[in-house]
C-alpha cells in the first residue's frame, strides 16, 4: 500500500501539526528560493533555507526527509536577487538549462547548494538529495563527485523528468542511487510533447501508465524506493495502484481531479 | 539498409545518386515555407501538386513518401494564408503535425484531397503523418485520408516518446512505414534543444528507443530514421535494427560523399530556415 506524502514548495510550519512532518515526502529547491526571491548565490537565502531544511530534518526524524536541488527556469529567475551569472533569457525555457544542466554549467553556483545540504546533514543523518533532470551517467557521476568532495552524509537519488533517464535507469541502479521519484508532471510534459496547456496533457495518458510500469520493473531489480510526484490525481492513482509505488507525494492533499480536455485516449496500448 | 533522399522542396529533375533507394520523406511544410504561404491559398496547392508530381515521375518506380505539414504555430502565423493565428509561449510543445490538422480539419482535408488526386497517377506516391500521440490519433488521420479517396501506402512518424507505445496499434491499422524522427524524439528524450550543448542523436537513451522500437516492429513493416543525421548515427543504424535511413538532400554530401557539384540546391534548407526566422522576428517586432 503506497502512501501518500506531501511535496514541501515554500517556508511551510505547521507549529505542532505531528501529522505534517511525518508526511514531508520531499522538499523543492526552488520553490523556497523563490519564495525569498533571492538565489542560492546569496548568503542569507542559504542560511534561511539551511535552518528550514535542519528544522524539518529535526521535526520528522526518524523519517527522513528528501530535498530535490533547484530546477528553476530562466523566466523564474528574472527580479530574483544574485543571478547575475545565470541564463534567464530562454526561447524554450522548459528545456536546455533544467535541473543539474543548470547546476553543472555553473558549478561554482551549484556547488554552494551542496555544501549547504552537507553542512545540514553533519547534524541531520536523515537528510538526502534528490537531482532532477538528470539525462546520462556522466552528469550524475558529476554530481556525485561533488557531493563526495563536500562530505555530504546522506543518500542520493534521482527525479525522473525525461525519458532518457528512464531507459539508463540500471546505470543509474549501478551508481547507487536509493531512491526514484517520478516527476509526473514534467515526464508528461516530455513524453507526450505537450506543456501543460495542451489538450494533448494527460497525466493518466496509457503511455505515461505504460512506462511507469516499465520504470517499475526495472526498479524492483534494487531495494530503492520508487515514488511518483507532482500534481498526482485520483485517476492516475487508480491506474498505477497495480505497480509497486511506494510513495505519491502530491502537490495537493486530497489530490484534484483534472479534467482532461481530449478526454480519455481510446485503451489500445500494446506494452512498452 | 538502404539509404533513401529526403526533401525540403529542393527542386531535383533526377536522382542525385543510384545508393539512394527513393525518397523518403518530403517535409510539406518546407513547400509552404519556401513560398510562403499556407495550405489555403490556391496558388499553394497548386506548387504542392507540381512539386509532388515531379518528384514522384522522377523517382518513379521508387517509393516517394509525402509527409503531411508539420510547422510550429508561429511559422504558421507568418504565412499569407493562415487560418488561425494561434500564440504559444512554447511552440515546440504546442499544436505541431496532426495535432493542427485535426484540430482545423478543412485545412487538412485540403492537404490530403492533393495528395489522393495524385495518388491517382502515381502508384509510387504515399503519405506519413507527423507528431502521432497514439493510435487514437492515427485513427483520426486514416479516416479522413479514407474519406479523400487515397489508395496507396501510409505510416506514421515516431518522434514523441509516447508513440512507442501504440507500435503494436500502429501496424494493426495497416502502416507500411514506420519513421522514427530523430530531430524531435532527441529534444523531448533528452530535454534539450536542437544546437545546445548536450544535444546528442547518439545518445544511449536514443538508441535504447530505436532498438525497442525495431524489436517491436520485428521486421513486420520497414523500420526508417529520419532528421539531420550525422555519419556516427548512420553508422549506428543498422545494428539497432533501422531498414532504412532518410539523408536530407542538405546532408548527402557530408553523409554519403555524394559529390557537392552533383547538388545544386544545397542551400535550398539553410535559405528556407532563414527566410522564416526573418519573417518570425519581423512579425515580433510589429514589421508585418
Amino acid at each position: 500500500m503506497a502512501n501518500v506524502l506531501r511535496g514541501i514548495k515554500s517556508f511551510d510550519m505547521q507549529g505542532d501539526n505531528g501529522s505534517f512532518y511525518n508526511d514531508i515526502g520531499l522538499i523543492y529547491g526552488e520553490g523556497l528560493v523563490k519564495e525569498l526571491n533571492q538565489f542560492i548565490t546569496i548568503d542569507d537565502c542559504r542560511q534561511k533555507i539551511k535552518e528550514y531544511i535542519i528544522e524539518l530534518c529535526k521535526r520528522a526524524s526518524p523519517n527522513v526527509i528528501w530535498y530535490k536541488t533547484i530546477d528553476i527556469m530562466g523566466y523564474e529567475l528574472k527580479g530574483m536577487e544574485g543571478v547575475e551569472n545565470e541564463k534567464i533569457e530562454e526561447e524554450y525555457y522548459l528545456i536546455d538549462n533544467r535541473g543539474v544542466s543548470r547546476g553543472l554549467a555553473n558549478q561554482s553556483t551549484f556547488n554552494l547548494e551542496l555544501k549547504m545540504l552537507s553542512e545540514v546533514s553533519e547534524v541531520c543523518s536523515n537528510l538526502n538529495v534528490l537531482f532532477p533532470f538528470v539525462r546520462d551517467t556522466y552528469q550524475l557521476e558529476k554530481c556525485i563527485l561533488m557531493l563526495q568532495q563536500n562530505n555530504f552524509h546522506g543518500k542520493f537519488g534521482i527525479a525522473i523528468d525525461l525519458l532518457a533517464t528512464v531507459f539508463s535507469l540500471e546505470d543509474f541502479l549501478s551508481m547507487g542511487i536509493q531512491n526514484i521519484t517520478i516527476d509526473i508532471d514534467h515526464f508528461t510534459t516530455f513524453t507526450l510533447g505537450a506543456d501543460k496547456s495542451s489538450s494533448y496533457y494527460n497525466t493518466t495518458h496509457p503511455s505515461i501508465v505504460a512506462f511507469i510500469e516499465y520504470i517499475s520493473q526495472i526498479k524492483n531489480k534494487a531495494a530503492v524506493e520508487l515514488n511518483i510526484a507532482g500534481d498526482i490525481c485520483g485517476l492516475l492513482i487508480t491506474k498505477t495502484e497495480h505497480i509497486n509505488i511506494d510513495n505519491y507525494i502530491m502537490d495537493h492533499i486530497p489530490p484534484i481531479d483534472i479534467p482532461y480536455e481530449r478526454g480519455e485516449p481510446v485503451e489500445l496500448f500494446s506494452g512498452a | 539498409m538502404n539509404y533513401f533522399l529526403g526533401l525540403n522542396s529542393e527542386p531535383i529533375k533526377e536522382i542525385p545518386d543510384p545508393v539512394l533507394s527513393g525518397v523518403g520523406l518530403i517535409r510539406g511544410e518546407y513547400l509552404c515555407r519556401y513560398l510562403e504561404e499556407y495550405v489555403t491559398e490556391n496558388s499553394c496547392q497548386i506548387y504542392i501538386s507540381s512539386y509532388l508530381s515531379e518528384i514522384a515521375g522522377t523517382f518513379d518506380p521508387f517509393e516517394v513518401w509525402y509527409r503531411t505539414t508539420e510547422f510550429s504555430s508561429e511559422e504558421i502565423n507568418v504565412l499569407k494564408g493562415a487560418d488561425h493565428k494561434v500564440m504559444e509561449p512554447q511552440s515546440l510543445f504546442g499544436e505541431r503535425g496532426v495535432r493542427r490538422s485535426l484540430k482545423y480539419k478543412e485545412v487538412f482535408e485540403i492537404e490530403l484531397g492533393i495528395v489522393s488526386q495524385l495518388s491517382k497517377t502515381y502508384g509510387n506516391l504515399n503519405i506519413i503523418f507527423p507528431f502521432v500521440t497514439d493510435a487514437r490519433d492515427l485513427e483520426e488521420c486514416l479516416s479522413l485520408l479514407s474519406k479523400s479517396g487515397f489508395n496507396n501506402k501510409y505510416g506514421v512518424m515516431l518522434e514523441i516518446p509516447s508513440a512507442l507505445n501504440f507500435i503494436e496499434d500502429f501496424i494493426s491499422l495497416g502502416v507500411s512505414n514506420i519513421t522514427i524522427g530523430l530531430n524531435d524524439l532527441t529534444t523531448f528524450m533528452l530535454g534539450v534543444r536542437r544546437g545546445a550543448p548536450g544535444y546528442d542523436m547518439n545518445h544511449k537513451a536514443i538508441y535504447a528507443f530505436i532498438s525497442k522500437a525495431a524489436n517491436t516492429i520485428n521486421k513486420r513493416v520497414p523500420l526508417s530514421v529520419a532528421g539531420y543525421l550525422n555519419e556516427e548515427v548512420v553508422g549506428n543504424c543498422e545494428s539497432l535494427g533501422v531498414d532504412n535511413v532518410i539523408i536530407h538532400y542538405s546532408d548527402l554530401n557530408r553523409v554519403l560523399h555524394i559529390p557537392a557539384e552533383k547538388l545544386e540546391y544545397s542551400d535550398r534548407l539553410k535559405d528556407i530556415k532563414r527566410l522564416t526566422k526573418k519573417r518570425i522576428l519581423d512579425s515580433k517586432d510589429g514589421k508585418i
